[in-house]
Protein backbone atom coordinates (compact mmCIF):
# COMPACT_ATOMS: atom_id res chain seq x y z
CA UNK A 1 0.00 0.00 0.00
CA UNK A 2 1.04 3.89 -0.93
CA UNK A 3 2.60 5.37 2.15
CA UNK A 4 1.09 9.01 2.71
CA UNK A 5 4.28 10.47 1.81
CA UNK A 6 4.55 8.63 -1.81
CA UNK A 7 0.65 10.21 -2.07
CA UNK A 8 1.50 13.49 -1.20
CA UNK A 9 4.27 13.67 -3.76
CA UNK A 10 2.38 12.61 -6.69
CA UNK A 11 -1.00 14.80 -5.97
CA UNK A 12 1.87 18.01 -5.80
CA UNK A 13 2.91 16.56 -8.69
CA UNK A 14 -0.21 16.59 -10.59
CA UNK A 15 -0.81 20.02 -9.32
CA UNK A 16 3.16 21.38 -10.33
CA UNK A 17 1.57 20.06 -14.34
CA UNK A 18 -1.35 21.66 -13.59
CA UNK A 19 -0.71 25.02 -12.89
CA UNK A 20 1.42 24.99 -15.64
CA UNK A 21 -0.83 23.94 -17.77
CA UNK A 22 -2.94 27.17 -16.70
CA UNK A 23 -0.19 28.83 -16.68
CA UNK A 24 0.71 28.29 -20.94
CA UNK A 25 -3.16 28.30 -21.29
CA UNK A 26 -3.73 31.49 -19.70
CA UNK A 27 -0.99 33.11 -21.84
CA UNK A 28 -2.94 31.71 -25.21
CA UNK A 29 -6.25 32.93 -23.87
CA UNK A 30 -4.60 36.41 -23.26
CA UNK A 31 -3.17 36.22 -26.77
CA UNK A 32 -6.31 35.50 -28.03
CA UNK A 33 -8.02 38.23 -26.41
CA UNK A 34 -6.19 40.63 -27.84
CA UNK A 35 -6.90 39.30 -31.14
CA UNK A 36 -10.50 39.48 -30.67
CA UNK A 37 -10.22 43.97 -29.94
CA UNK A 38 -9.97 44.94 -33.90
CA UNK A 39 -12.44 42.34 -34.77
CA UNK A 40 -14.97 43.92 -32.31
CA UNK A 41 -13.54 47.53 -33.63
CA UNK A 42 -14.76 46.72 -36.95
CA UNK A 43 -17.89 44.98 -36.02
CA UNK A 44 -18.90 47.86 -34.09
CA UNK A 45 -17.78 50.07 -36.81
CA UNK A 46 -19.74 48.39 -39.63
CA UNK A 47 -23.11 48.82 -37.32
CA UNK A 48 -22.64 52.64 -37.43
CA UNK A 49 -21.92 51.90 -41.12
CA UNK A 50 -25.42 50.49 -41.53
CA UNK A 51 -27.10 52.36 -38.97
CA UNK A 52 -26.40 55.37 -40.93
CA UNK A 53 -27.43 54.18 -44.16
CA UNK A 54 -30.66 53.31 -42.49
CA UNK A 55 -30.78 57.15 -40.83
CA UNK A 56 -30.46 58.74 -44.56
CA UNK A 57 -33.37 59.17 -47.02
CA UNK A 58 -31.30 58.95 -50.01
CA UNK A 59 -33.99 59.61 -52.20
CA UNK A 60 -33.50 63.43 -50.52
CA UNK A 61 -29.42 63.36 -50.94
CA UNK A 62 -27.20 63.93 -54.40
CA UNK A 63 -27.26 59.63 -54.14
CA UNK A 64 -30.91 59.64 -55.35
CA UNK A 65 -30.16 58.65 -58.67
CA UNK A 66 -28.39 55.40 -57.55
CA UNK A 67 -31.93 53.64 -56.83
CA UNK A 68 -30.54 50.27 -55.92
CA UNK A 69 -27.69 51.61 -53.49
CA UNK A 70 -29.20 51.11 -50.34
CA UNK A 71 -29.43 47.57 -50.95
CA UNK A 72 -26.40 46.99 -52.14
CA UNK A 73 -24.27 48.89 -49.64
CA UNK A 74 -26.15 46.64 -46.86
CA UNK A 75 -25.85 43.62 -48.52
CA UNK A 76 -22.45 44.77 -48.49
CA UNK A 77 -22.10 45.59 -45.18
CA UNK A 78 -24.02 42.51 -44.01
CA UNK A 79 -21.23 40.59 -45.86
CA UNK A 80 -18.53 42.41 -44.60
CA UNK A 81 -19.97 41.94 -41.27
CA UNK A 82 -20.54 38.13 -41.52
CA UNK A 83 -16.64 37.53 -42.38
CA UNK A 84 -15.72 39.56 -39.21
CA UNK A 85 -18.19 37.34 -37.35
CA UNK A 86 -16.70 34.26 -39.01
CA UNK A 87 -12.93 34.78 -37.92
CA UNK A 88 -14.73 36.03 -34.39
CA UNK A 89 -15.91 32.48 -33.74
CA UNK A 90 -13.16 30.57 -34.95
CA UNK A 91 -11.35 33.06 -32.29
CA UNK A 92 -14.04 31.94 -29.59
CA UNK A 93 -13.15 28.29 -30.83
CA UNK A 94 -9.96 28.96 -29.24
CA UNK A 95 -11.12 30.61 -26.08
CA UNK A 96 -12.84 27.53 -25.76
CA UNK A 97 -10.01 24.91 -26.04
CA UNK A 98 -8.70 26.77 -23.70
CA UNK A 99 -11.50 26.82 -21.46
CA UNK A 100 -11.67 22.80 -22.15
CA UNK A 101 -7.92 21.86 -21.49
CA UNK A 102 -7.91 23.73 -18.18
CA UNK A 103 -11.71 21.93 -17.43
CA UNK A 104 -9.60 18.39 -18.21
CA UNK A 105 -6.31 19.27 -16.67
CA UNK A 106 -7.93 20.03 -12.91
CA UNK A 107 -10.43 17.15 -13.48
CA UNK A 108 -7.40 14.82 -13.86
CA UNK A 109 -5.86 16.18 -10.40
CA UNK A 110 -9.30 15.50 -8.94
CA UNK A 111 -9.75 12.45 -9.94
CA UNK A 112 -5.88 11.48 -8.29
CA UNK A 113 -7.12 12.96 -5.64
CA UNK A 114 -9.98 10.91 -4.93
CA UNK A 115 -7.45 7.54 -5.51
CA UNK A 116 -5.27 8.35 -3.23
CA UNK A 117 -7.73 10.38 -0.16
CA UNK A 118 -7.54 7.37 1.55
CA UNK A 119 -4.18 7.37 2.27
CA UNK A 120 -3.85 11.48 3.58
CA UNK A 121 -4.92 12.65 6.87
CA UNK A 122 -6.45 15.47 7.62
CA UNK A 123 -3.58 17.45 9.11
CA UNK A 124 -1.27 16.66 5.81
CA UNK A 125 -3.75 17.74 3.55
CA UNK A 126 -4.15 21.28 5.51
CA UNK A 127 -0.64 21.14 6.53
CA UNK A 128 1.77 24.19 4.33
CA UNK A 129 5.33 25.82 4.87
CA UNK A 130 6.66 28.84 3.66
CA UNK A 131 6.63 27.27 -0.22
CA UNK A 132 4.88 25.35 -0.11
CA UNK A 133 0.71 26.00 0.02
CA UNK A 134 -1.67 22.95 1.51
CA UNK A 135 -2.88 20.88 -0.70
CA UNK A 136 -6.38 22.02 0.39
CA UNK A 137 -5.75 25.27 -0.53
CA UNK A 138 -4.21 24.41 -3.93
CA UNK A 139 -7.47 21.98 -4.60
CA UNK A 140 -9.70 24.81 -4.01
CA UNK A 141 -7.53 27.50 -6.02
CA UNK A 142 -7.78 25.16 -9.23
CA UNK A 143 -11.74 25.09 -8.75
CA UNK A 144 -11.54 29.05 -8.63
CA UNK A 145 -9.70 28.97 -11.95
CA UNK A 146 -11.90 26.48 -13.72
CA UNK A 147 -14.59 28.29 -12.73
CA UNK A 148 -13.48 31.56 -13.66
CA UNK A 149 -12.48 30.23 -17.33
CA UNK A 150 -16.04 28.97 -17.40
CA UNK A 151 -17.40 32.13 -16.47
CA UNK A 152 -15.25 34.40 -18.51
CA UNK A 153 -15.99 32.05 -21.58
CA UNK A 154 -19.58 31.72 -21.35
CA UNK A 155 -20.18 35.64 -20.95
CA UNK A 156 -18.07 36.31 -24.09
CA UNK A 157 -20.11 33.68 -25.82
CA UNK A 158 -23.47 34.72 -24.90
CA UNK A 159 -22.47 38.23 -25.82
CA UNK A 160 -21.98 37.24 -29.48
CA UNK A 161 -24.79 34.94 -29.23
CA UNK A 162 -27.59 37.56 -28.81
CA UNK A 163 -25.95 39.85 -31.71
CA UNK A 164 -28.95 40.09 -34.65
CA UNK A 165 -29.02 41.63 -37.71
CA UNK A 166 -31.88 44.18 -36.91
CA UNK A 167 -30.25 45.48 -33.32
CA UNK A 168 -27.89 47.88 -35.05
CA UNK A 169 -27.08 49.54 -31.38
CA UNK A 170 -26.58 46.52 -29.51
CA UNK A 171 -23.74 46.10 -32.23
CA UNK A 172 -22.33 49.44 -32.19
CA UNK A 173 -21.75 49.13 -28.29
CA UNK A 174 -20.33 45.47 -28.43
CA UNK A 175 -16.92 47.15 -28.62
CA UNK A 176 -17.78 48.17 -25.39
CA UNK A 177 -19.67 45.74 -23.74
CA UNK A 178 -16.77 43.43 -24.81
CA UNK A 179 -14.04 45.15 -22.71
CA UNK A 180 -16.49 45.98 -19.95
CA UNK A 181 -15.92 41.56 -19.52
CA UNK A 182 -12.02 42.55 -19.24
CA UNK A 183 -12.27 44.78 -16.75
CA UNK A 184 -14.07 43.21 -14.33
CA UNK A 185 -12.71 43.00 -10.81
CA UNK A 186 -11.37 39.30 -10.82
CA UNK A 187 -9.47 40.11 -13.78
CA UNK A 188 -6.47 39.44 -11.89
CA UNK A 189 -7.62 36.04 -10.25
CA UNK A 190 -5.06 33.17 -12.34
CA UNK A 191 -2.34 35.85 -11.67
CA UNK A 192 -2.92 36.31 -8.34
CA UNK A 193 -2.87 32.16 -7.69
CA UNK A 194 0.03 31.34 -10.43
CA UNK A 195 1.81 34.52 -7.99
CA UNK A 196 1.06 32.15 -4.70
CA UNK A 197 2.11 29.12 -6.36
CA UNK A 198 5.32 30.24 -8.09
CA UNK A 199 7.71 28.80 -5.26
CA UNK A 200 5.93 25.87 -5.46
CA UNK A 201 6.02 25.43 -8.93
CA UNK A 202 10.04 25.58 -9.12
CA UNK A 203 10.45 22.85 -6.35
CA UNK A 204 11.62 19.89 -8.18
CA UNK B 1 1.23 41.12 -62.04
CA UNK B 2 0.71 39.12 -65.20
CA UNK B 3 3.05 39.76 -68.10
CA UNK B 4 1.25 39.28 -71.73
CA UNK B 5 1.65 35.93 -73.24
CA UNK B 6 5.15 34.43 -74.91
CA UNK B 7 4.30 31.91 -77.49
CA UNK B 8 3.67 28.68 -75.45
CA UNK B 9 -0.16 28.71 -76.65
CA UNK B 10 -1.25 25.72 -77.98
CA UNK B 11 -4.85 26.45 -79.42
CA UNK B 12 -6.83 23.70 -81.37
CA UNK B 13 -6.30 25.47 -84.93
CA UNK B 14 -3.38 27.23 -85.86
CA UNK B 15 -5.84 29.93 -87.38
CA UNK B 16 -6.94 30.63 -84.17
CA UNK B 17 -3.41 32.01 -83.06
CA UNK B 18 -4.16 35.29 -83.23
CA UNK B 19 -7.31 35.56 -81.35
CA UNK B 20 -6.24 33.40 -78.38
CA UNK B 21 -3.27 35.52 -78.03
CA UNK B 22 -5.19 38.62 -78.04
CA UNK B 23 -7.97 37.11 -75.53
CA UNK B 24 -5.02 35.45 -73.61
CA UNK B 25 -4.00 39.40 -73.12
CA UNK B 26 -7.08 40.78 -72.79
CA UNK B 27 -7.46 38.54 -69.43
CA UNK B 28 -4.20 39.71 -68.37
CA UNK B 29 -4.95 43.04 -68.67
CA UNK B 30 -8.35 42.72 -66.64
CA UNK B 31 -6.27 41.62 -64.13
CA UNK B 32 -3.87 44.07 -63.46
CA UNK B 33 -6.29 46.61 -64.05
CA UNK B 34 -8.49 45.47 -61.20
CA UNK B 35 -5.48 45.46 -59.06
CA UNK B 36 -4.81 49.29 -59.75
CA UNK B 37 -8.21 50.24 -59.19
CA UNK B 38 -8.41 48.67 -55.92
CA UNK B 39 -5.24 49.98 -55.11
CA UNK B 40 -6.50 53.47 -56.75
CA UNK B 41 -9.65 52.77 -54.08
CA UNK B 42 -8.02 52.22 -50.92
CA UNK B 43 -5.83 55.27 -51.34
CA UNK B 44 -8.86 57.36 -52.51
CA UNK B 45 -10.63 55.85 -49.47
CA UNK B 46 -8.05 57.17 -47.09
CA UNK B 47 -8.38 60.48 -48.32
CA UNK B 48 -12.04 60.91 -48.20
CA UNK B 49 -11.29 59.60 -44.30
CA UNK B 50 -9.49 62.50 -44.01
CA UNK B 51 -11.72 64.55 -45.97
CA UNK B 52 -14.60 63.83 -43.46
CA UNK B 53 -12.70 63.95 -40.34
CA UNK B 54 -11.99 67.49 -41.07
CA UNK B 55 -15.36 68.23 -41.61
CA UNK B 56 -16.23 66.81 -37.90
CA UNK B 57 -13.56 68.57 -36.49
CA UNK B 58 -14.73 71.74 -37.91
CA UNK B 59 -18.05 70.96 -36.95
CA UNK B 60 -17.28 69.98 -33.15
CA UNK B 61 -15.20 73.28 -32.82
CA UNK B 62 -18.04 75.55 -33.96
CA UNK B 63 -20.65 73.67 -31.55
CA UNK B 64 -17.83 74.64 -28.79
CA UNK B 65 -17.99 78.32 -30.27
CA UNK B 66 -22.05 77.79 -29.57
CA UNK B 67 -21.97 76.51 -26.13
CA UNK B 68 -19.83 78.92 -25.40
CA UNK B 69 -21.42 82.34 -26.62
CA UNK B 70 -24.68 80.30 -24.87
CA UNK B 71 -22.82 80.41 -21.93
CA UNK B 72 -22.40 84.20 -22.40
CA UNK B 73 -18.40 84.06 -22.15
CA UNK B 74 -16.69 85.71 -25.43
CA UNK B 75 -13.37 84.10 -25.94
CA UNK B 76 -13.35 85.38 -29.44
CA UNK B 77 -12.60 81.92 -30.70
CA UNK B 78 -11.23 82.47 -33.94
CA UNK B 79 -10.95 78.96 -35.66
CA UNK B 80 -8.06 79.12 -38.30
CA UNK B 81 -10.82 78.75 -41.33
CA UNK B 82 -8.21 79.82 -43.76
CA UNK B 83 -6.00 76.22 -42.12
CA UNK B 84 -9.76 74.55 -42.71
CA UNK B 85 -10.30 75.64 -45.95
CA UNK B 86 -6.83 75.19 -47.31
CA UNK B 87 -6.24 71.44 -45.77
CA UNK B 88 -9.60 70.39 -46.89
CA UNK B 89 -9.07 72.07 -50.62
CA UNK B 90 -5.79 70.18 -50.42
CA UNK B 91 -7.26 66.42 -49.54
CA UNK B 92 -10.51 67.79 -52.38
CA UNK B 93 -7.88 68.09 -55.12
CA UNK B 94 -6.16 64.34 -54.32
CA UNK B 95 -9.36 62.78 -53.95
CA UNK B 96 -10.29 64.07 -57.50
CA UNK B 97 -6.72 63.10 -59.23
CA UNK B 98 -7.74 59.46 -57.93
CA UNK B 99 -10.95 59.82 -59.55
CA UNK B 100 -9.42 60.50 -62.89
CA UNK B 101 -7.47 57.73 -62.40
CA UNK B 102 -9.77 55.51 -61.66
CA UNK B 103 -11.86 57.18 -64.46
CA UNK B 104 -8.65 56.38 -66.92
CA UNK B 105 -8.66 52.50 -65.41
CA UNK B 106 -12.48 52.53 -66.69
CA UNK B 107 -12.00 53.71 -69.87
CA UNK B 108 -9.26 50.89 -70.29
CA UNK B 109 -11.76 48.34 -68.93
CA UNK B 110 -14.41 49.66 -71.67
CA UNK B 111 -12.04 49.13 -74.81
CA UNK B 112 -10.89 45.87 -73.45
CA UNK B 113 -14.69 44.67 -73.57
CA UNK B 114 -14.67 45.85 -77.35
CA UNK B 115 -11.26 44.82 -78.52
CA UNK B 116 -12.61 40.88 -77.11
CA UNK B 117 -15.99 42.14 -78.45
CA UNK B 118 -13.91 42.27 -81.96
CA UNK B 119 -11.95 39.23 -81.33
CA UNK B 120 -15.42 37.36 -81.36
CA UNK B 121 -16.94 39.16 -84.37
CA UNK B 122 -14.04 38.35 -86.32
CA UNK B 123 -14.66 34.46 -85.50
CA UNK B 124 -18.13 34.52 -86.30
CA UNK B 125 -17.08 36.01 -89.08
CA UNK B 126 -14.41 33.69 -90.57
CA UNK B 127 -15.79 30.58 -88.82
CA UNK B 128 -19.53 31.11 -89.00
CA UNK B 129 -21.44 30.48 -85.59
CA UNK B 130 -21.03 27.09 -85.49
CA UNK B 131 -16.85 27.34 -85.97
CA UNK B 132 -16.99 30.21 -82.97
CA UNK B 133 -18.47 27.40 -80.47
CA UNK B 134 -15.07 25.49 -80.34
CA UNK B 135 -13.04 26.58 -77.52
CA UNK B 136 -9.91 28.28 -77.87
CA UNK B 137 -8.19 26.82 -74.98
CA UNK B 138 -10.44 24.57 -72.84
CA UNK B 139 -14.15 24.91 -72.61
CA UNK B 140 -15.21 28.78 -73.01
CA UNK B 141 -16.58 29.24 -76.17
CA UNK B 142 -15.39 32.51 -77.27
CA UNK B 143 -18.35 34.83 -76.81
CA UNK B 144 -18.33 33.74 -73.23
CA UNK B 145 -15.13 35.80 -72.81
CA UNK B 146 -16.92 38.91 -74.06
CA UNK B 147 -20.21 38.17 -71.57
CA UNK B 148 -17.65 38.51 -68.75
CA UNK B 149 -16.22 40.92 -69.53
CA UNK B 150 -18.88 43.00 -70.58
CA UNK B 151 -20.27 42.07 -67.35
CA UNK B 152 -17.24 43.27 -65.42
CA UNK B 153 -17.21 46.26 -67.74
CA UNK B 154 -20.90 47.15 -65.95
CA UNK B 155 -19.70 46.88 -62.02
CA UNK B 156 -16.56 49.13 -62.82
CA UNK B 157 -18.99 51.78 -65.03
CA UNK B 158 -21.70 51.90 -62.37
CA UNK B 159 -18.99 52.38 -59.65
CA UNK B 160 -16.88 54.93 -61.33
CA UNK B 161 -20.57 56.98 -61.41
CA UNK B 162 -21.40 56.51 -57.93
CA UNK B 163 -17.97 57.69 -56.85
CA UNK B 164 -18.13 60.90 -59.03
CA UNK B 165 -21.16 61.69 -56.87
CA UNK B 166 -18.77 61.32 -53.96
CA UNK B 167 -16.12 62.97 -54.98
CA UNK B 168 -18.41 65.60 -56.08
CA UNK B 169 -20.41 65.74 -52.65
CA UNK B 170 -18.58 64.60 -49.92
CA UNK B 171 -16.87 68.01 -49.22
CA UNK B 172 -20.31 69.69 -49.76
CA UNK B 173 -22.85 67.81 -46.58
CA UNK B 174 -22.65 68.60 -43.32
CA UNK B 175 -24.99 65.51 -42.32
CA UNK B 176 -22.80 62.67 -40.50
CA UNK B 177 -24.81 59.93 -41.57
CA UNK B 178 -24.80 61.01 -44.98
CA UNK B 179 -20.74 61.14 -44.91
CA UNK B 180 -20.88 58.22 -43.34
CA UNK B 181 -23.01 56.74 -46.25
CA UNK B 182 -20.44 58.25 -48.81
CA UNK B 183 -17.49 56.70 -47.38
CA UNK B 184 -18.78 53.18 -46.70
CA UNK B 185 -20.33 53.66 -50.20
CA UNK B 186 -16.50 54.11 -51.34
CA UNK B 187 -14.65 51.61 -49.19
CA UNK B 188 -16.91 48.48 -49.84
CA UNK B 189 -18.15 49.58 -53.69
CA UNK B 190 -21.72 48.46 -53.75
CA UNK B 191 -21.62 48.02 -57.61
CA UNK B 192 -18.64 45.86 -57.63
CA UNK B 193 -20.30 42.13 -57.17
CA UNK B 194 -18.08 39.87 -54.78
CA UNK B 195 -18.05 37.53 -57.56
CA UNK B 196 -16.23 39.16 -59.65
CA UNK B 197 -13.04 38.17 -58.56
CA UNK B 198 -13.87 34.62 -59.53
CA UNK B 199 -15.18 35.34 -62.69
CA UNK B 200 -11.48 37.35 -63.36
CA UNK B 201 -9.74 34.12 -61.99
CA UNK B 202 -11.71 31.40 -63.61
CA UNK B 203 -10.78 33.80 -67.12
CA UNK B 204 -7.14 32.80 -65.89
CA UNK B 205 -7.26 29.74 -65.24
CA UNK B 206 -8.75 28.95 -68.57
CA UNK B 207 -6.57 31.09 -70.75
CA UNK B 208 -3.72 29.39 -69.10
CA UNK B 209 -2.66 32.23 -66.71
CA UNK B 210 -3.46 30.02 -63.75
CA UNK B 211 -2.08 26.22 -63.70
CA UNK B 212 -4.98 23.81 -63.71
Amino acid sequence: KMSEKQAVLLVQQALRKCFQVISQQEAVWQSTLSECSPLLHSLGNLGEQLQSCNTVALKKTPLKDFLDLEQCLKHKLIMAMECVLEKLSGKMAFLQKVRDTITNQVATVFQLYEQHTGALELSTITERSAVTPSLANMMEWLQDIERFYRRRYLKRKLLLQAIRDDDLSYIQALPESWNRVLEEKKQDLVQDILLKVSFFMETP
Amino acid sequence: YLGKSPGFLTPKRPVLKISASKIKDSAADWHNFTLKWENWNESGFTVANKIVNIKLSRQTESDKKLEMEYDGVNLNLKPKQSDYNKELEGCCNELISTLENMAKLELKMQKLTSTIKGICDLEAYHHGKMGSEVPLFHTWVTTYFYEVSSKLSEMFKKELQLKQTIVQEIAHTDDRDLMMVYLSSWLYQPYIEENYKLLLESMLLETGHRPL
